[in-house]
């Protein structure tokens, strides 16, 4: 074996010059990064779902305690098919939309510790999308959702459990947490800028008419149209086949955590597959392996599930005209699914 | 694990720093266990394919070694590539194999039960499959002598940086370095750090972004066409690029570091004015091994000139086979094999020419030089179409469909339109273009090694430029669902 251990005054000093390098790469480094990390959070105050979780909390911590009896969970599909005012009417049943962005198990679960603090509700409806159920940790929603809750506690219990020793690190550095907001809001700037400069316009089909805004007790409305795209080249589902899906185990125990709080609570826990699209529901191939695979789960906890995408398989409820885009739902798919609902509530003898 | 993770350099530096703590028998312990265990977080229960071909080969070696007569040590030889090659086979190429003579049958109206196996392709199972194969084949032909440590070997088979991408190291370059006891060396570190840089520089900012852009228009071609096409070309070349040298230089950086030098595996390939010299300077531990395992043993250019071209076509045949198993790779291996023969078909006229027109020196030398650049990056840029197009028929489609509309091209509306729908937002893609443009710019001034020729432009540009390069990855690289090197599924 041989050993290169040798070592002479011009090496070391060679060194020390090596080593002044990455310290002044540091030096340089560290400040810059920094301040870009306070412009792009600046940028990402600005973001409107960002926005729309923040007035839902707001909403929700202004309410009486005690004053629900139904409260929806789950991703953005939750809080675009339950509309608390729609659900009023067909129910009466006074209820509030706590859905956010791309919520997991676990994110709901802590959710929903800090929503029966104040809340005794008699039901919990739970929006379970399968692309929440994988083990892709999604810091976005985890940040949306923790920095609107008031409980700081549940804050850190959350990130202490939940984030991966990676994304604790992403949490901490501002220009990797932030940028996707800094991006598409210097996008958004940019396409103003050229349409200004040069008259150009968005191609046709791609400019979606209507509105989409925060309305009332959690709920987003939206009156727009799936974009012509949509239907074809930008269609999420394309190519999906759901035949090797299965349920991550992490997200798996989070979905029985919340089914014992609320058992605990003697709360009526619901799932709910809110609906994709029909032509989305068209690409999905072997669709029936998602739904086997959460009836069984739901059966085996004994919690009623009602799986839209099913009852919608061969396009009786929904037309492609019912959704803002290839997801979700817009109002008037709204009222129809939440008519629905409150039909098979009452018909499964739960309300 | 993937190199563009936290996990992986949480993972790297405390490897690293038990590393050189250690006496020289407990570090090669060390790199072997953390070795087993970077390829274990993909999925463990793979790691026994490895195990078995690290067994077959050095049992093989020494038994190839030991025998007596060229004959039986041919037999052993051939028995040990099977075995290499068999698996290989069995979990890259039977579905494809099945699916090909199924197809074929069925053209002439014989139709059967069709064997289809859910077999999973194990990372990275060419790269190590080869270096181990290139290592018995070696010992058989007396270039070197069998290792004797088991442990040895497996390391030379498993070596974290390069178990799953390459570089395909060879016997003589690896083993021998892991009997020396490296030294901790701050040169080394700085030098490693700034090859890292510039391989994550390569994959978060340039290869992850496009990527996108790359897919929305290849997975669904059929609802695109012109400018769309000719943007999502170019786009893959420099993501191909920058994923596949992007991780050579981080293996390259994480080895060095150790103390290890491993072997260049690109060198400026765009920047080749013949598709002859882009093979040279393109995945270059992979080009190697097939001439010298594959080329020259079917006789090289030692031959009659049909018989060198049927060796080249048959090299890059295979060479395309060995990306993939799928006809779109075959395809792309032919055209490469097309290319070389026309240009070798064609070189001494186009020298003659260039004599005549007076394009071999001085500044019409230069012009000819560029737009020789052009032309080859053009050619290799056409042939990813077939590398990156999900079917044969899609990738016929692109090229049917890439010049249409071709007057509008320049329009400010068209323009806007193409840049605001390929999958990425307008901003993305312009700090993709100058991230690139970066890119071309170190590359044409940069030379073969960029750090060196910092060191020696003094402390000042050395310091300024590896700031900016961590900055421009620390601000704009991809580390929300950063993804997989492109090479790891061959």
């Amino acid at each position: 074996m041989r050993d290169s251990s040798y070592t002479s005054s011009s090496e070391n000093k060679s060194a020390k010059k090596r080593a002044l390098i990455i310290i002044c790469i540091a030096a340089v480094v560290i400040p810059l990064f920094l301040g870009i990390g306070v412009i792009y959070k600046k940028a990402a105050e600005k973001n409107t779902v960002n926005a729309f979780t923040k007035q839902r909390f707001e909403d929700f911590y202004a309410l009486k305690d005690n004053s629900l009896d139904m409260v929806f969970v789950g991703s953005s599909h939750c809080y675009c098919t339950f509309d608390p005012a729609l659900i009023e009417k067909y129910t009466g049943l006074s209820s509030f939309q706590m859905g956010t962005p791309l919520q997991h198990p676990d994110t709901t679960y802590f959710e929903l510790k800090e929503i029966l603090k104040t809340q005794k509700p008699k039901y919990v409806v739970m929006d379970v999308y399968w692309d929440v159920l994988d083990d892709n940790f999604e810091l976005k929603q985890a940040d949306s959702f923790f920095e609107v809750l008031k409980d700081k506690s549940i804050k850190k219990q959350y990130i202490k459990e939940v984030f991966p020793l990676s994304d604790k690190v992403k949490y901490s550095l501002w220009p990797i947490r932030f940028q996707q907001d800094y991006f598409a809001y210097a996008a958004s700037a940019m396409q103003k800028g050229l349409q200004a400069k040069y008259g150009v316009k968005e191609k046709a089909g791609q400019v979606q008419q209507g509105e989409e805004r925060y309305s009332d007790r959690g709920y987003v409305y939206s009156n727009q149209t799936m974009l012509e795209s949509e239907y074809d080249s930008t269609n999420q589902f394309k190519n999906f086949d759901a035949k090797k899906w299965t349920m991550a185990k992490s997200q798996k125990k989070y979905m029985e955590k919340i089914v014992s709080l609320c058992q605990s609570q003697n709360i009526s826990l619901i799932f709910v597959t809110a609906p994709v699209a029909n032509v989305s529901l068209g690409y999905i191939k072997n669709y029936g392996v998602i739904n086997k695979a959460v009836s069984e789960f739901a059966e085996k906890n004994n919690v009623p599930y009602l799986d839209f995408n099913m009852e919608n398989r061969n396009g009786e409820l929904f037309s492609n005209d019912n959704f803002r885009d290839d997801a979700h739902l817009n109002h008037s798919g709204v009222e129809i699914a939440d008519k629905y609902f409150a039909r098979w509530l009452k018909n499964n003898g739960i309300n | 694990m993937l190199f563009n993770s936290f996990s992986f350099i949480i993972f790297f530096i405390l490897v690293a720093t038990g590393y050189f703590f250690l006496p020289h028998k407990g570090r090669i312990w060390l790199l072997l266990i953390a070795s087993y265990y970077f390829y274990m977080c993909w999925k463990p229960v793979l790691i026994v394919l490895i195990v078995f071909i690290t067994f077959i080969n050095f049992f093989f070696s020494h038994v190839i070694y030991r025998a007596k007569s060229a004959v039986r040590k041919k037999r052993l030889l051939v028995f040990c590539l099977l075995i290499n090659f068999g698996l290989l086979f069995v979990f890259k190429y039977f579905n494809f194999a099945a699916n090909s003579i199924y197809s074929v049958l069925g053209f002439f109206g014989l139709h059967y039960q069709k064997p289809a196996f859910d077999i999973i392709l194990p990372m990275g199972i060419s790269f190590y499959t080869f270096q181990a194969a290139a290592y018995t084949i070696d010992v058989y032909r007396g270039d070197i002598k069998p290792v004797k440590s088991y442990v040895i070997f497996s390391l030379f088979i498993t070596f974290f940086p390069q178990l799953v991408a390459g570089p395909i190291e060879r016997s003589k370059n690896l083993i021998k370095q892991f009997y020396h006891k490296h030294r901790f060396s701050m040169e080394n570190l700085v030098t490693g750090i700034e090859i890292m840089l510039m391989g994550y520089f390569k994959k978060a900012v340039i290869a992850d972004r496009i990527s996108v852009a790359v897919n929305t228009v290849f997975n669904n071609s059929h609802s695109y066409s012109g400018l769309y096409f000719f943007i999502a070309m170019l786009l893959f070349t420099f993501q191909i690029y920058c994923d596949f040298s992007g991780y050579s230089d981080i293996a390259k950086g994480c080895a060095k570091i150790l103390g290890f030098d491993l072997m260049t595996n690109f060198d400026r390939p765009f920047l080749s004015p013949t598709i002859k010299e882009f093979w040279r300077r393109w995945h270059i531990s992979l080009s190697t091994w097939f001439m010298d395992y594959v080329y020259i043993p079917l006789g090289g250019n030692r031959c009659s000139r049909l018989k060198k071209y049927r060796n080249l076509f048959v090299t890059f045949l295979v060479s395309g086979l060995w990306h993939g198993a799928s006809w779109t790779f075959v395809i792309w291996g032919a055209l490469h094999g097309v290319f070389l023969i026309l240009g070798d078909m064609t070189r001494e006229k186009r020298n003659r020419l260039k004599h005549i027109l007076k394009l071999d020196f001085g500044f019409l030398g230069k012009v000819s030089q560029a737009l020789s650049v052009l032309i080859t990056f053009g050619l290799a840029s056409a042939a990813f179409v077939f590398f990156r197009a999900n079917t044969v028929g899609d990738a016929f489609y692109i090229f049917s469909h890439i010049t249409w509309n071709i007057r509008k091209w320049l329009t400010p509306q068209y323009l806007y339109e193409v840049f605001t729908n390929m999958g990425i937002n307008i901003f993305e893609l312009k700090i993709s273009a100058i991230a690139i443009g970066v890119l071309v710019l170190c590359e044409l001034f940069g030379g073969k090694l960029i750090n060196e020729r910092l060191k020696k432009a003094g402390f000042i540009p050395e310091v300024l430029f590896y700031s900016f390069i961590a900055l421009f990855i620390l601000t704009t690289g991809v580390f929300y669902n950063a993804g997989q090197f492109i090479y790891f599924q061959f």
